[in-house]
């Protein structure tokens, strides 16, 4: 009889919080179909353009082709053309024309039954490494393990307002693209993707570590991070040892922006209770980013 | 000649003002429950040939203050669900007259005197809940919940399907100050906010404050829910308990020395997890339960004394665990999330003359949060063991002394000052590792617990200036010292009632608030990681201005009708920013929060009936309510997401017989307002990047319920048991708890079906 009771009272309790789903029609606002333009250039080299389109959130289910290879897209300077991108099915829109530090770049873009759309970018100036400094075992972390330290210099430049990414590269024949292992950067610079300050235990991605030169404008920057021992450790390719590497990226605010909520779009991604977050865009009357940065990297040894 | 008419002059005002004082006698005393003992709060005292009355305190205290007269008037006493008292008594000289009231035989002896009736109270939006009400309604799984009924008042929302969170004419839960015997409760939910930390078998009173908030309350934006605990039975010993679908609870009171102290002990457990506990296969196990204890004392020291000490613990507590054994190495893992409030509290009332009533009180109290995660390995010579905790809350230690000072008829004032020490814990992580591999560690990291001082002073005074016209101006001064920052504020107080008959009154009242703490969550369902954050030198206090005016009616058939309009305004409202997580424990939370402002409007309708074989209420609010943050919708004002147009609860209780009473409820409201994905587009990496539209532009569809419930009493010699019948969601509605996208395809998820519940009470 207890046992009946307990089952019967059991399946009540699961009916009672079990819940239900269906699917619902929603009138969803009526959305105009926009371009999508990606291109993150560097300086030195000729920059390529990816263009897309945007489509109704209902339209998902028939895996619309969002692609665009008829669009005109044009790289100005100064308001002065510079450059036609011509189409290529690997690179999308492909400029033939270096990118100088400093200048000011605008791109165009228009395509047929769509909104022309069009975003501005301000070349950033190469920003050297000074030095690159690998500590092995420097510290201990929580788990009691042992952790590198990297010690990152370079100069700011005078300007208020530069950005940095910074990243940790695997060697070049290893293989791989990125490595999957976590950076702390216990450093006030140093940004989560949230926007909030980084601290000794937060692990950061190690393909993108955010900095803005609020406190160190004009200054010598010495940036340190730790990683697992071994992680960065040299590989042997057989013949070589081959060795990981480390990128400054001086990159536009705009890009920091569009990389950081890129982030925290997808971490609250498909969390009903989490309030969504669109990613920043720089495209007037469009999505997307358009972005030069300047790289310079040097080999951890 | 001069210094002669002068001297004369003063003599003779001395000898009025003397015989004018000599003219008025006090007559004052302690109004009681006949059966209990019990004081009674909002009695009233009244002289029908004099035309002047009052009403009791949160301590049952009275003072009437009128002419010496030879000969005798009557004097009575009344109060809702009592019959009424009556006495002739002398006014030659001040005397202290206690006043015991019995139970009402029938249900229309509810008598609503003049001076409690809504149309004659000068406080406006506020309500004063009936315990028995609570405890008539159909109940969320058989449970009767205070926070729940509430819920039904217009002007209140409920946040999402079945929690507890209340949203008070635009505000957030924060806002509401939500007290149990005068000490603030900064989680009143359990099971995340399926149900409340109140046990409404240990509960008296329950007073809701919307608006028109006297001087004596501060510290929150929008409402003031003053809950009184039971003081137990001063002649007898008695109980009540239940046995409920998922949980069971049992009351007693009774005299520690008769008439001169009580006590009341409450408790409240769930079971689910024994319930679940068959069902666990091997090893593995998890739960979760909920429990309250509520307890309660007061002795009666002296004819001017009486101390009353309570106390409130409550914890929830889901857990799991799981072991194992493979190759003589033994793996165990397990954890938990742990969450609860605990008060304690001392209050000292001291008449210190016929018309000066004073109350000091000291109080602790505690929220604390939880998570809880470890591992172990034992065997083959080996021994690992990890754990990781993570901890915040708040605690207070607080002292206050109000005083109650009834000089005239026409005034009524009140005064008071309190100190409180806040302690913010925002979060700390524990991470413990020892083994036989070495590398032990015990550490903990975090944000170091932030201290607050909190002080207050008030002064109101309820103003009879004619038989029509009356108000309650007061004043709110505070302040609040965190890291060398100094808040302050001066928060103006005033209401005012005019009579335009005998039933009919106008009423309209301006407040200003100022709140110095700050709840941080990032989700829509309130849960127990909620952060309790103070104002800082980044942050500042949130502070709101809120405007009322209405009518005000009472029928002698006990209906009683409120009309009111209201516009509040709220700023330095903070919320987290997007994509930022309660779990970074270390980092400055004030870095995550974004700060804004936001405003309130709309009407408001309220129709109670308190006599009769029916009872019941119901209510209408039409309102709109918007925020405004310069990070978020790129600066634009949006719907704030409980702005719920129209919002109509109706409740009713029937009594068929002693033995026989149904219930029922319905309850309506336009859809929480959402923020919806409208587009999308892909990277070059072949990633999809969805585009969401204009914040909470997007109605979810209309929230409606109906609820029932069939009580079967039955009396015994010495007790009385009773068997509820009910349903929750009686029509099975499909109400919407979220909604989210799949692959084109809009999906609506519902909570709760028809729940039908079972529940058996005793009384003896």
């Amino acid at each position: 009889m207890k046992h009946t009771l307990s089952i019967a009272i059991s399946i009540g309790m699961a009916l009672a919080f079990s819940s239900c789903e269906k699917t619902i029609d929603v009138a969803a606002p009526p959305v105009e179909k926009r371009l999508a333009l990606f291109s993150v250039g560097e300086t030195g080299v000729p920059t390529n353009l990816y263009v897309k389109s945007t489509a109704a959130i209902k339209d998902r289910k028939n895996n619309p082709v969002l692609d665009i290879a008829n669009a005109t897209a044009i790289l100005y300077t100064g308001g002065v053309p510079l450059d036609t991108m011509d189409y290529n099915t690997m690179f999308g829109y492909v400029s033939t024309v270096p990118l100088t530090a400093g200048k000011n770049y605008t791109l165009k873009v228009s395509a047929p039954n769509l909104p022309p759309a069009e975003a501005t970018c301000v070349a950033p100036i190469p920003v050297p490494i000074v030095k690159v400094t690998h500590t092995y075992n420097a510290r201990k972390n929580m788990d009691g393990n042992y952790e590198d330290a990297l010690v990152l210099t370079f100069n700011d430049p005078p300007e208020a307002g530069d950005c940095y990414m910074v990243r940790l590269l695997p060697p070049q024949d290893s293989g791989l693209f990125n490595f999957g292992f976590c950076v702390y950067a216990p450093d006030a610079s140093v940004e989560t993707p949230r926007g909030d300050i980084a601290d000794a235990e937060t692990c950061l991605d190690n393909d993108g570590i955010f900095m803005r030169d609020a406190l160190f404008n004009g200054k010598q920057k010495e940036l340190k991070l730790y990683v697992s021992t071994g992680s960065i450790a040299p590989q042997f390719n057989g013949t070589d040892s081959v060795y990981s590497s480390i990128e400054l990226i001086h990159v536009p605010d705009a890009y920091f922006r569009y990389r950081q909520s890129r982030k925290v779009a997808a971490n609250t991604e498909g969390n009903p209770f989490a309030e969504p977050a669109n990613v920043f865009t720089n495209v007037t009357d469009g999505y997307g980013i358009f972005s030069i940065v300047s790289t310079a990297w040097q080999e951890i040894r | 000649m001069f210094s002669k008419q002068r001297t004369i002059l003063w003599l003779a005002c001395t000898a009025m003002s003397l015989q004018a004082t000599a003219q008025q006698v006090t007559i004052s005393g302690y109004i009681t429950d006949q059966k209990s003992g019990e004081r009674l709060t909002g009695a009233v005292v009244y002289i029908p040939s004099l035309q002047v009355g009052t009403a009791s305190n949160n301590y049952g205290f009275w003072s009437i203050t009128i002419p010496a007269r030879t000969d005798s008037v009557e004097l009575k006493g009344s109060y809702a669900g009592y019959a009424s008292w009556q006495r002739k008594i002398s006014v030659a000289q001040s005397a202290e007259i206690p006043i015991s009231l019995g139970e009402a035989q029938e249900l229309k002896e509810v008598v609503i005197s003049s001076e409690r009736a809504i149309h004659q109270k000068t406080q406006m939006s506020s309500i004063d809940l009936p315990i028995q009400t609570v405890k008539s309604l159909p109940a969320f799984f058989g449970e009767p919940d205070i926070m729940k009924a509430i819920q039904l008042l217009p002007g209140i929302q409920g946040g999402n399907e079945g929690t507890s969170g209340l949203y008070v004419r635009g505000g957030s839960p924060d806002q509401n100050l939500i007290l149990l015997d005068g000490v603030p409760v900064y989680n009143a939910s359990h099971l995340f906010g399926f149900f409340s930390v109140f046990n409404a078998d240990a509960i008296r009173s329950v007073e809701v404050i919307k608006g028109g908030f006297p001087a004596r309350y501060g510290g929150r934006l929008s409402s003031v829910i003053d809950i009184n605990m039971k003081e137990g039975n001063n002649n007898k010993i008695h109980g009540e308990g239940g046995i409920g679908v998922i949980a069971s609870r049992l009351t007693l009171e009774g005299p520690i020395k008769k008439e001169k102290s009580s006590f009341m002990v409450s408790g409240r457990r769930t079971y689910i997890d024994v319930l679940a506990a068959p069902f666990m296969k091997g090893s593995s196990k998890f739960g979760y339960y909920f429990y309250d204890l509520n307890g309660k004392a007061n002795f009666t020291l002296g004819k001017k004394d009486h101390l009353y000490v309570s106390g409130y613990f409550g914890n929830d507590k889901f857990y799991f665990s799981d072991k194992s054994t493979e190759d003589n190495v033994t793996s165990k893992f397990g954890g938990g999330i742990r969450w609860g409030n605990a008060t304690a509290v001392a209050r000292w009332n001291h008449q210190f003359s016929p018309k000066v009533f004073g109350n000091l009180t000291s109080y602790y109290s505690r929220y604390q949060f939880q998570v809880e995660a470890e591992s172990g390995s034992t065997g083959n010579g080996t021994d690992e063991q990890f754990l990781l905790r993570f901890k915040s809350g708040i605690s207070d230690i607080a002292a206050r002394y109000d005083f109650d000072i009834i000089p005239s008829p026409n005034h009524y004032i009140k005064v008071g000052a309190s100190v409180i020490n806040h302690t913010y814990t925002p979060g700390a992580q524990t991470t413990k590792i020892s083994g036989t591999s070495g590398g032990n560690t015990d550490t903990t990291v975090g944000q170091s617990a932030i201290f607050a001082t909190e002080t207050d002073v008030y002064a109101e005074d309820d103003i009879k200036f004619s038989e029509r016209l009356k108000a309650n101006v007061g004043l709110h001064l505070a302040g609040f010292n965190v890291r060398s920052k100094f808040y302050h504020s001066i928060q103006p107080r005033l209401a005012a009632r005019y009579l335009l008959n005998d039933k009919l009154s106008a009423k309209a009242s301006f407040v200003q608030m100022n709140q110095y703490i700050n709840l941080l969550t990032n989700s829509s369902i309130g849960l127990p990681t909620d952060l309790w954050v103070p104002s800082t030198d980044k942050v500042p206090p949130q502070l709101s201005r809120q405007g009322a005016a209405g009518l005000a009616y009472s029928h002698d058939k006990g209906y009683e009708i409120s009309v009111e309009g209201y516009y509040k305004t709220m700023e330095n409202i903070i919320e987290y920013r997007e994509g930022a997580s309660f779990f970074n424990s270390a980092t400055g939370w004030e870095d995550k929060v974004t700060s804004g402002r936001g405003s309130s409007y709309g009407g408001e309708l309220f129709v109670q009936k308190k006599k009769g074989r029916f009872t019941g209420m119901m209510g209408y609010t039409l309102s709109w309510t918007q925020r405004q943050f310069a990070t978020l919708n790129y600066g634009r004002w949006f719907p704030y997401k409980y702005d719920r147009r129209h919002d109509f609860k109706i409740a009713g209780v029937y009594t068929i017989s002693p033995r026989i009473e149904i219930s029922a409820e319905w309850v309506y409201g336009t859809g929480n307002a959402i923020t919806l994905p409208v587009g999308y587009y892909g990277t070059p990496n072949g990633e999809s990047i969805t585009v969401y539209g204009d914040r909470n532009a997007y109605r979810l569809p209309a929230y409606h319920r109906g609820d029932v419930s069939i009580r079967f009493t039955k009396e015994k010699t010495n007790w009385t048991r009773s068997w509820i019948i009910g349903a929750y969601n009686v029509y099975n509605r499909k109400n919407p708890f979220f909604i989210y996208e799949d692959n084109g395809n809009f999906k609506q998820v519902s909570l709760f079906p028809i729940l039908p519940s079972v529940t058996y009470q005793f009384k003896f």
